[in-house]
């Protein structure tokens, strides 16, 4: 993929953001995702701030390169790393969560594209309030 | 009679001067260290082209192993990249360490698709699999459990595995355990002391 297109693809994630109505006092920090090859599982990390008044629950998420996606966290328990799903994450106001390699993360399964570095992709965070929150992730190896 | 008393205190202040220095020389890690050292048991598992890798005949270099799988998304491709730049850091030295990642989840987990899986990280990453017995019979020597989590598909199940990474230095000993997370140039510093 050449510059010119992924700057566009970032673009167009910025533009959708706004059209959604993309919660400013929730707008994620730092997205990345891990390169795959087709089919395989990989994982997308970002933070998500609550500057609301109230908790903030994020509910569900879907990626497009993906055929699913879930919140999962990896536990650490006697040197043995288990992966944990989670159906919500819930932000207290002020509080932030982080989705970080080796603990929370959206797990996603079967990607559809080979994803390389550099490439972008949107993940889309439905919250408890009922809002997407749209996140451009850069690809990293 | 003085002198002999002499003499001796000059023994005790030399001996101890000794293990002081001894004891300073001794490098320290950062990774678990286990004492005594045992013999890293066997790693009888196929590498891409189908051939047994021979753990044995690695000796004269540090090998690294780490027990994952190939759906996994999160430790396992971590601990893969904080290896690539412990390799970076290790620069030339790097010639002398082997970077092994076993497959534990023989259903999925063939040799060729263990070792694109590690190798897409850094080329110079191995990645071994095996039939079931075959892997089961391996974790079982280095007294590693495994299990298929609760929940998921037959295709997309998530595999609990070890998460620290396992040292073996030039003799073929298991030397360390080095937990999950240690940065890269931690991870490099107990190689090049091993080296």
């Amino acid at each position: 993929m050449d510059q010119s297109s992924r700057v566009a693809r970032v673009s167009l994630a910025a533009i959708l953001a706004v059209a959604c109505g993309t919660a400013q006092d929730a707008a994620p920090a730092g997205p990345w995702m891990r390169a795959g090859e087709v089919g395989a599982m990989t994982a997308a990390y970002f933070t998500v701030p609550n500057a609301g008044p109230d908790t903030l629950r994020l509910v569900a998420v879907e990626v497009d390169a993906a055929e699913r996606a879930s919140f999962h966290e990896t536990r650490d328990s006697a040197g043995t790393a288990r992966m944990v799903p989670r159906d919500t994450i819930a932000i207290a106001p002020g509080d932030s969560a982080v989705l970080a390699p080796r603990g929370l993360h959206v797990m996603v399964h079967g990607l559809r594209v080979k994803l390389v570095a550099g490439d972008t992709v949107v993940v889309r965070v439905l919250s408890s309030r009922r809002d997407t929150i749209l996140v451009s992730t850069l690809v990293h190896e | 009679m003085r002198s002999r008393v002499r003499w001796r205190a000059a023994s005790l202040v030399c001996a101890s001067a000794c293990v002081v220095a001894l004891v300073a020389c001794r490098p320290t890690f950062h990774g678990v260290v286990l004492e005594p050292p045992g013999p890293a048991p066997p790693l009888a598992l196929a590498d891409s082209t189908g051939a047994t890798f021979d753990l044995a005949a690695q000796r004269g270099k540090v090998v690294l192993v780490f027990f994952g799988y190939t759906h996994c998304p999160d430790v396992c491709p971590t601990t893969l990249a904080d290896w690539r730049k412990a390799k970076a850091l290790l620069g030339a030295d790097a010639r002398d360490v082997r970077w092994i990642f076993v497959g534990v989840d023989a259903e999925r987990d063939t040799p060729l698709a263990t070792h694109r899986y590690a190798a897409r990280i850094d080329p110079a990453f191995t990645g071994l699999g095996g039939t079931p017995a075959a892997v089961q019979a391996t974790l079982a020597q280095w007294k590693i459990g495994v299990f298929r989590d609760a929940g998921g598909s037959d295709a997309a199940y998530t595999v609990s595995h070890p998460s620290a990474v396992y040292v073996i230095d030039r003799e073929g000993r298991h030397r360390l355990l080095q937990r999950s997370g240690l940065p890269p140039a931690e991870v490099a510093e107990d190689i090049r002391n091993l080296l």
